[in-house]
């Protein structure tokens, strides 16, 4: 598995979280791939998830048609995005 | 169809196996319903259950804890939101919590859960005695009560099936993206299912990807502008996934968000206009909309209601859904058509909502203070398409600390997260700023425009000065002319010496710009608009983006102009250039 492309895809969604959802005082580099995006860690809330959700689809136009546990899970932290994002890459 | 009772509904010897909802991927039959409200009503009847506090997050077990109160005779309260601090707020007002979730264990907590066993009979209740109180967020920042009776509901319930009823089978699911606890997803998700006999699934959808993922033919969503403003990037949806009717409602939906609503979901989207206090009062069709007129379309009264317009432009709600004397005197401006239809023009009072929610901000000030980091806050809204809370904030002893440690952002998530035992994150402030001292007076509206200035980073030094004009955000050219757009500053100096309670921006400083900014961008005439035609829509509001698009007519040496708030004509006339 292609450990240097999974970690430019993390650095790239880390860019995109900060600038999608005007985070300020913080650097992408100052985010943990495995911190949780949600609640705890970044603390970013369910209206943060939908924009998250639009730039994500709009700039890697991933499908995701599973179940709801599956979609929060992929959600999880910046590592689960991008491990979702180069999983459908591959199709 | 005939709508039923909800009054009646396990005495009316209906089809124990029709399937009423589901729960936790079950599908539950009225005969299941039935055993749990019998269960669960006997349960809070044996501990003397008086007022029971509804804190259930999905749809079915808010209708098991209603009914079950309703049967032991109990009244149903549902609060703001289930946060621990917002519950201990009002805990006079309660004895008991009824709820599908465990909660901290000093709480006397009734938690409902399925009951297997043979179901006692049911008797049919009296709608008139059936009480519900519902809080919802005041002006001065406290809680205030609404109640209603489950006649109020049941009657609102029935005209919402005689409007919308006649075009949806029976067998359709209703999906949701809103909570079931509040008036509008209380109503929508759960009464007219039951009373209607549609069958309704109990979770909500936070993330657009599950909602797809369900079965929506024909469904009924119901859903809110935070969901429906962000369809982009979803792929056209086939037949499988086209519902019969998409429901909004908590704020207005922008006319783009209602396009893109029709592009992607192949269904124009319905709204309901309503308030917890009044229920719902009137909807609009986007079907109807005339996409040659930037109109969005009119509202129309639900069967029963009348709407007046008062003298000041206020409407007066007559509706046999509100408890009491059945009007209910409004802080909504409409204009009222002679068909009864009306349009809105904003609000009096300093109500406001962020993502449909609404927003009280001496109560989220109230809330920061208690916290130990915090020693002064002042919180306002910063406008724009998206309008976003921010908070200026003087941090104590300890919250100095905390910031060295760990820097501005993770602070503001930390303050946030503070907030999270009491406040939704809707009413949570986005984005910070750590000050020594407070800018401007507390409680003006000079305040809030100092602290908006600490957010605007290319204006880092506050002017005292007052403009005169709006702030440039940016412009675009047009074919023969460019379009321009605008913020218009809370502290205008042009708002000055209209209405004290209705801050609003003059005819003449409208047309003044637009000859102002001709001479600016386009080198056309000397910034003086004559021979004026001119007609104005709707009123211009401080705090707010417009686009001026301006283009020149070139034969007939006369340029046209017009404001727009998003999709929304404000102000539109032509004017001859000099001479």
């Amino acid at each position: 598995m292609n450990n240097l492309q999974l970690n430019d895809l993390e650095r790239d969604l880390k860019e995109l979280v900060v600038r999608t959802l005007k985070l300020e005082g913080i650097e992408p580099g100052d985010i943990d791939s495995n911190e949780p995006l949600f609640n705890t860690g970044l603390g970013l809330d369910s209206i943060d998830a939908l924009e998250l959700g639009v730039a994500i689809r709009k700039t890697y136009g991933t499908k995701i048609e599973t179940i709801t546990d599956e979609v929060k899970a992929h959600f999880a932290t910046i590592h689960s995005l991008a491990k979702f994002i180069q999983a459908q890459r591959k199709d | 169809m005939t709508t039923g009772s909800i009054a009646r509904l396990f005495v009316d010897g209906k089809a124990p196996a029709a399937i009423v909802a589901t729960t936790g991927g079950e599908r539950i039959d009225l005969a299941q319903f039935h055993r749990d409200v019998a269960a669960n009503a006997a349960a809070l009847q044996r501990i003397g259950c008086r007022r029971g506090l509804l804190a259930c997050t999905d749809a079915y077990w808010t209708a098991v804890g209603l009914l079950s109160l309703f049967h032991a005779g109990a009244t149903a309260l549902m609060p703001q939101n289930v946060l621990p601090d917002s519950l201990m707020r009002i805990r006079e007002s309660w004895d008991h919590i009824v709820s599908d979730q465990v909660m901290a264990p000093d709480l006397p907590l009734v938690q409902l859960r399925h009951h297997a066993e043979q179901a006692a009979a049911l008797p049919a209740l009296t709608p008139e005695s059936c009480c519900l109180d519902l809080f919802t967020s005041g002006t001065t920042g406290a809680a205030k009560c609404v109640a209603k009776t489950l006649a109020l509901l049941e009657n609102e319930a029935q005209a919402i099936e005689s409007l919308f009823g006649p075009e949806l089978p029976v067998s359709n699911w209703v999906h949701a993206t809103v909570s079931p606890a509040h008036m509008y997803g209380l109503t929508f998700r759960l009464v007219w299912p039951l009373l209607t006999g549609r069958p309704f699934h109990g979770q909500s959808h936070d993330f657009w990807e599950t909602v797809l993922a369900e079965d929506l033919q024909g469904a009924i969503l119901v859903t809110s502008p935070a969901h429906l403003t962000r369809l982009s990037g979803l792929p056209v949806q086939n037949e499988r996934n086209r519902p019969a009717l998409i429901l909004s409602a908590g704020s207005p939906l922008p006319a783009s968000a209602a396009r893109e609503t029709t592009d992607i979901l192949s269904v124009p989207p319905t709204e309901i206009f309503g308030s917890t206090e009044t229920g719902a009062i009137a909807y609009r069709h986007w079907r109807d909309a005339n996409p040659e007129r930037d109109a969005d379309p009119a509202w129309h009264p639900l069967p029963g209601i009348t709407i007046r317009q008062q003298a000041d432009g206020r409407m007066q709600v007559h509706s046999p859904f509100i408890a009491g004397d059945e009007i209910f005197d409004s802080a909504d401006l409409i204009t009222l058509g002679a068909d009864g239809s009306f349009r809105n023009r904003g609000r009096v009072d300093d109500v406001v909502k962020i993502e449909g929610k609404r927003i009280s901000l001496p109560e989220i000030e109230a809330a920061l203070l208690g916290l130990d980091l915090v020693k002064e806050a002042a919180v306002v809204i910063m406008p724009g398409d998206r309008p976003r809370l921010v908070a200026a904030i003087v941090l104590s002893e300890s919250g100095r600390t905390q910031l060295q440690e760990i820097g501005d952002f993770r602070c503001g998530r930390l303050l946030r997260h503070h907030l999270g035992g009491r406040l939704d994150p809707a009413c949570q402030p986005k984005h910070w700023r750590f000050v020594d001292v407070l800018p401007g007076a507390p409680l003006g509206k000079r305040r809030a425009a100092e602290v908006l200035a600490l957010f605007n980073e290319e204006n880092v030094t506050i002017t005292l000065e007052r403009p005169q004009y709006p702030e440039l955000r940016g412009q675009r050219p047009i074919e023969n002319g460019i379009e321009i757009d605008l913020f218009i500053p809370p502290d205008l100096l042009q708002l000055d010496g209209h209405f004290p309670d209705l801050p609003i921006v003059p005819g003449v400083a409208l047309v003044d710009w637009a000859a102002q900014y001709t001479a600016q961008y386009l080198h056309l005439g000397d910034g003086v608009a004559r021979s004026l035609q001119v007609k104005f829509r709707r009123i211009t509001q401080p705090n707010k983006e417009v686009t001026l698009t301006l283009k020149h007519l070139a034969g007939q040496n006369r340029m046209n102009f017009t404001y727009r708030h998003r999709d929304d004509v404000l102000t539109s006339g032509n004017f001859t250039l000099s001479p």
